[in-house]
């Protein structure tokens, strides 16, 4: 009998998903993103807008993400 | 060691029989994910230069957008005093966020979960305008915000919705995100 291959990142991975952040770790990952944009020589466009108010607020309460419900 | 997770947060999902069960409800949600939102905020501020300060869309961030409406190049004409008092009210597991820089507000921001809370949107993102003064980044501050509450309430994807244009897209992309024609956002995975 053939033992069983595990993928052992994909593993932890949902290990992780299925037990959430501990602060530690969360504190972690923020610092490690800030500095991988650091990192990233792009100029941020002077225009930087995304979204839309005025769509928002015509929308009823709860009524999110339709794929999700 | 100390775990947040949806489950500690989800809103007790007792019947609601009337106006007052409603408020109530509505009232524990909005206590409980204001110590998320304080929560993120903290943890970013830890790691942020000593010009930058992250506060929640008060007053006093208010009062400063309001001089942004004097401004020709502003590409929306959002109210981020009135428009922004009626998303707070609807939505009280909301993320949002004041970016400060020397004491200068330079972006505004408001997201919420989805409905199961597998995602985080970034529903409004605003800059101030360039005419105002030169500013620092300030989408990859307020990324790494949303990234610290997504985490803290167990989401495991980011959304960025709708870009204003191509080159915000484009910068968009270059800092990691991937965009997606239909529904025109821009996402990544909490990994």
């Amino acid at each position: 009998m053939s033992a069983k291959v595990v993928d052992l990142a994909k593993e932890r991975r949902k290990r992780r998903r299925k037990t959430g952040w501990t602060l530690q770790e969360i504190h972690k990952r923020a610092a490690e993103l800030q500095a991988r944009y650091a990192a990233i020589d792009v100029k941020e466009p002077d225009s930087l807008v995304s979204g839309d108010m005025h769509k928002l607020l015509q929308e009823e309460e709860e009524e999110d993400d339709d794929d999700d419900k | 060691m100390q775990r947040r997770h949806l489950s500690e947060v989800v809103i007790s999902a007792g019947r609601i029989n009337d106006d007052s069960d409603m408020q109530a409800t509505h009232q524990d949600a909005e206590t409980r994910y204001d110590r998320l939102r304080r929560q993120a905020l903290a943890t970013v501020q830890q790691i942020a230069p000593s010009s930058i300060h992250y506060g929640l869309i008060d007053a006093r961030a208010q009062q400063a957008a309001e001089s942004w409406r004097s401004a020709s190049d502003r590409r929306v004409d959002w109210d981020w005093t009135n428009g922004f008092k009626t998303l707070k009210y609807r939505h009280p597991k909301r993320f949002e966020v004041a970016v400060w820089q020397t004491g200068k507000l330079i972006a505004l921001s408001f997201g919420r979960p989805t409905y199961n809370g597998n995602r985080l949107r970034l529903d409004l993102i605003e800059a101030r305008p360039a005419s105002l003064g030169d500013r620092d980044s300030a989408f990859p501050r307020i990324v790494v915000a949303y990234d610290v509450y997504a985490r803290l309430i167990g989401a495991r994807e980011i959304r960025v919705m709708n870009p204003i244009n191509a080159e915000v897209r484009a910068y968009y992309e270059r800092l990691g995100f991937e965009y997606v024609r239909k529904g025109n956002y821009v996402h990544r995975e909490i990994r």
